[in-house]
């Protein structure tokens, strides 16, 4: 786990400091997976709860906001192409194109859509591209941020064979940082992430649940 | 008016928002304006920053409510209270109130080497007991500490003068109210200054020299006894709205503050939690719904009956009434009826997924017209393969923006389809109320706390008779034992009486009628109980192009005065009143209204309203009123002004609601300069869904 602890992420944040500080605590806890670093160790294997929403097959997946200290199951209720809606039992949703977010709602300040990378662009040894999030802010109004990332491959061993950890670490022009990650398997999936969602919601982390 | 317990709730709301701290930041002085402990600074909050102050010490209390009006322009209205005035002067009033209004405009920004300058004008319209002008500076250093030096008049220079600017005249209290511009720089010039050091991110300490030398607090009326000019406080931010201090004042009392600030753009929560929206719904294939997609359904009567029960059902989901359908094969034209605060694209965007998800697949044009008391406000026009294409895509909101127009709404078709049962609709509510005084000399804070019966029975689109009555059930306002000394006519000074005898009260009782008889023009007869105070007959029409900044209306009214106890009868009083009015909403979300005419005591004259509206439905304006009453025979105040805000409880809690809180604070009700109180006015309506408002709060069309 040390490859994990090792990259601390660095968030685009009013509230940077709180947000690193446990996104710290919840990584001390950590085990193996990226999944137990980020969640299950702090907040505790609680039974997921029942969606009440009507989910289009029978995936199910868990997200952790790991600012508010919150998990829950999330399940697929609209595919359209390669994007997938996952809904939780409140309602609130969001959106993945290949395993990778571009917009949340129901979240608080969601992000409500991002020019984000292709899969194919987070799965390499290397690479840089741009990244942008669209929110709206207090007064309802539409804000955006431009980030430069580049992609770079850490050592993992601690997932199934042939997973592999991609990391996104971005830069806006203002200075401000944020680190995705993603484990992604040997049939090119993302099988757990961890997202950057808005300034005020922080991180997603997402896995498959058990 | 609702402005006591206004403004604790504001109080207790601003307490309750609270995420987490920021960098350093400008604070407030005793006064409730950017500065030290009794001394301004240089500086100014964030743009449209609003800030509650309370601030107390010996004998002197300041509530101070202060607004950042542009980046460069900030005001504040001040309600102080000095205890102990009639110790060793005789005076009615053992406390003396005041209320005064504070501009200030930053000269400079601070650069490297340049300090902020800023010049700032107290009290510049109430009695003049808080008069004073300045000049100050301030430079920052290493984020930690600021120092400030500055050249006070007035007030701020009156201990430790270093020179003179010509005479100032003695300030002659009278009723207050008036500009006193012949005062202002001149007379005696004092240096004061101060420096503020933030130890850390929460803990700051002050330290001031003023130059206030309190002459009449504590030289005349010696409610205090100022011993040194040094002032010398402690200050905690709490949480990011709320920062409390102690100090030591003026060498022999202590004080103590708290301070409140908030600002439309960063909500506490950051947005609605839940309350999700509906998903786009894509068309099969054509080859899987031919008879979809035909649109042969057209003239199959069962299918098409069937479009408004499936379509309200969904829309209610998402909280959205239904009004009437109008399905076509290629098109459908929806309206809907919305509240004036509820965020007209959000709903629309709403709307138009719903339809996604429920017209047969040959419908490819949504047109969308928002309505409220019957009146087709604005038509949208979305292409559904644009929703269909965009829902996902970067930056959305400005794509389906781009590709939809927003255009006038007329009447729907003959055809139209309506669930049945929608009219007659007979709804009402029972709801608390809280009823309030301030600003009455004799005794400064008075409410009532009761329960108000609302009742509405929808006639006809845009016909509808409805009524309320309150019943009081807590309250003092009917200890005011103040009796009108207006020698106008008592169309707003008896409100005691109102208060006293109209116990319960049937408040309003009318039958209104809004209509849209032309492209551009809007009407509305409103007849009956119309406000507590005036019965009689309404009339308004509205000139206003959908997607026009201007507009221009006229209102004629005449009206009787309603006798005290709120039931049927009516005085003897009555008067034709009217106004001609104009409406300009300018590009960054502040509007100006002009209204010219007749006032209900019978004064001609005019009344100038500026607001900042932001497109959470935040609200922050100012109002006064001019006519050919003399301030002489207005009496306290000099002529009617005020400040109103307007705050979406939507944007406080983090949920979906229609809910605001209005505040109006304003001087004791005088008689010169009164409106009618007349619900239902055109204007505001029509702007709510206007195309500029609906651009305003684009935003949500996804949300």
């Amino acid at each position: 786990m040390g490859e994990i602890l090792a990259m601390i992420p660095q968030f685009v944040s009013l509230r940077l400091t709180l947000v690193a500080a446990v996104s710290l605590t919840l990584l001390a806890g950590c085990t193996s997976r990226l999944a137990q670093t980020a969640a299950g160790a702090a907040i505790g294997a609680t039974a997921l709860p029942a969606p009440q929403v009507n989910p289009i097959d029978a995936r199910v997946q868990s997200l952790t906001l790991l600012d508010r200290k919150v998990k829950f199951a999330v399940v697929p209720v609209k595919q359209s192409g390669d994007v997938t809606v996952w809904a939780a039992a409140d309602g609130a949703q969001v959106a993945l194109r290949d395993g990778v977010m571009i917009w949340s709602r129901g979240y608080g300040m969601d992000l409500m859509s991002a020019e984000a990378p292709p899969l194919s662009a987070l799965s390499r040894v290397s690479g840089q591209h741009n990244r942008v999030y669209h929110w709206l802010d207090g007064s309802d109004k539409p804000v955006s941020q431009l980030f430069s990332c580049n992609i770079s491959q850490e050592p993992y061993s601690n997932g199934a064979p042939g997973d592999r950890h991609f990391v996104e670490a971005c830069t806006a022009a203002g200075g401000a940082k944020l680190t995705n990650d993603f484990v992604i398997n040997r049939n090119g999936r993302i099988v757990e992430s961890r997202q950057w969602l808005s300034p005020m919601v922080g991180m997603m982390y997402l896995e498959p649940a058990n | 008016m609702t402005v006591r317990l206004s403004f604790a709730s504001l109080v207790a709301l601003v307490a309750f928002a609270s995420p987490a701290l920021a960098e350093m930041r400008p604070t407030l002085s005793y006064s409730g304006g950017v500065g030290l402990l009794d001394m301004p600074t240089a500086e100014m909050l964030p743009d449209a920053t609003l800030s509650v102050s309370s601030a107390h010490f010996g004998p002197v209390t300041r509530n101070t409510l202060s607004f950042q009006i542009l980046p460069r322009v900030s005001g504040s209205f001040r309600y102080s209270g000095t205890r102990g005035w009639d110790d060793v002067e005789p005076s009615k009033y053992p406390t003396y109130y005041d209320r005064s209004f504070d501009l200030r405009f930053k000269l400079t920004d601070e650069g490297k080497l340049r300090p902020a300058i800023v010049l700032g004008l107290n009290d510049i319209i109430g009695t003049g007991q808080w008069a004073g002008e300045y000049i100050a500076a301030t430079k920052t250093f290493q984020d930690r500490v600021k120092v400030t030096a500055g050249l006070g008049w007035g007030r701020l220079g009156s201990h430790g003068a270093i020179g003179n600017i010509g005479d100032r005249p003695v300030i002659d209290y009278g009723n207050g109210g008036k500009l006193r511009l012949g005062n202002w720089f001149r007379g005696d010039v004092a240096p004061f200054a101060g420096i503020e050091w933030h130890v850390n991110d929460r803990l700051g300490l002050k330290a001031e020299y003023s130059s206030d030398a309190y002459d009449i607090e504590s030289g005349l009326r010696q409610t205090f006894d100022r011993k040194s000019p040094f002032n010398f406080g402690v200050e905690y931010q709490l949480n990011r709205t709320t920062r409390i201090g102690a100090s030591y004042m003026y060498g022999s009392e202590f004080g103590i503050s708290a301070h409140f600030m908030l600002n439309p753009r960063q909500s506490p929560t950051g947005g609605l939690l839940g309350d999700p929206p509906p998903l786009v719904q894509a068309r099969p294939p054509r080859g899987q719904a031919v008879d979809s997609w035909s649109g042969a359904w057209v003239s199959d009567q069962a299918s098409v009956q069937a479009l408004p029960g499936t379509v309200s059902a969904a829309l209610a989901r998402h909280g959205i009434k239904l009004e009437s359908l109008t399905p076509r094969a290629n098109s459908v034209e929806v309206r809907i009826r919305l509240a004036r605060n509820e965020n007209g694209a959000q709903a629309i965007g709403r709307t138009a997924r719903v339809l996604t998800a429920t017209m047969p697949a040959s419908v490819g044009q949504f047109e969308i017209v928002p309505l409220i008391n019957g009146l087709p406000l604005s038509k949208t026009i979305i292409a559904r393969a644009d929703m269909e294409a965009l829902e996902n895509d970067a930056n959305q909101g400005a794509l389906i923006r781009q590709r939809s127009q927003i255009v006038t709404a007329g009447a729907p078709a003959a055809d139209a389809l309506r669930l049945p049962g929608i009219y007659p609709k007979f709804t009402y509510s029972f709801a608390p109320y809280i009823r309030s005084s301030i600003f009455d000399p004799d005794s400064p804070f008075m409410a009532d706390l009761g329960l108000r019966f609302s009742a509405k029975y929808e006639l006809a689109p845009g016909l509808t008779l409805s009524g309320s009555m309150t019943k009081k059930i807590v309250g003092n306002l009917d200890n005011s034992t103040r009796v009108s000394d207006s020698i106008l006519p008592h169309v707003r000074s008896d409100s005691n009486l109102y208060d006293k005898f109209g116990d319960p009260a049937l408040e309003t009782l009318t039958l209104s009628w809004h209509g849209k008889p032309g492209q551009n023009v809007y009407t509305r007869v409103t007849a009956g109980y119309l406000e507590r105070m005036f019965g009689g007959v309404s009339a308004e029409v509205l000139w206003k192009p959908v997607d026009s900044r201007l507009a221009l209306g006229a209102e004629l009214n005449y009206v009787k005065q309603r006798d005290f106890d709120q039931g049927f009868g009516f005085t003897n009083y009555s008067v034709l009143t009217g106004h001609v009015s104009g409406y300009y909403t300018f590009n960054n979300g502040f509007s100006a209204q002009m209204d010219v005419g007749r006032y209900l005591a019978g004064d001609m004259g005019a009344t100038l309203s500026i607001d900042r509206e932001f497109a959470n439905g935040w609200r922050v304006g100012a109002f006064a009123t001019l006519t050919d009453v003399s301030f002489d025979d207005f009496g306290e105040g000099s002529f009617d002004k005020g400040i109103r805000i307007s705050l979406p409880m939507s944007w406080f809690a983090g949920r979906a609601s229609t809910k605001t809180q209005d505040i109006v604070l304003r001087p004791l009700l005088r008689d010169g300069g009164a409106r009618l109180d007349v619900d239902g006015r055109l204007y505001e309506i029509v702007k709510s869904k206007d195309a500029i408002r609906l651009d305003d709060q684009w935003g949500k069309f996804w949300r």
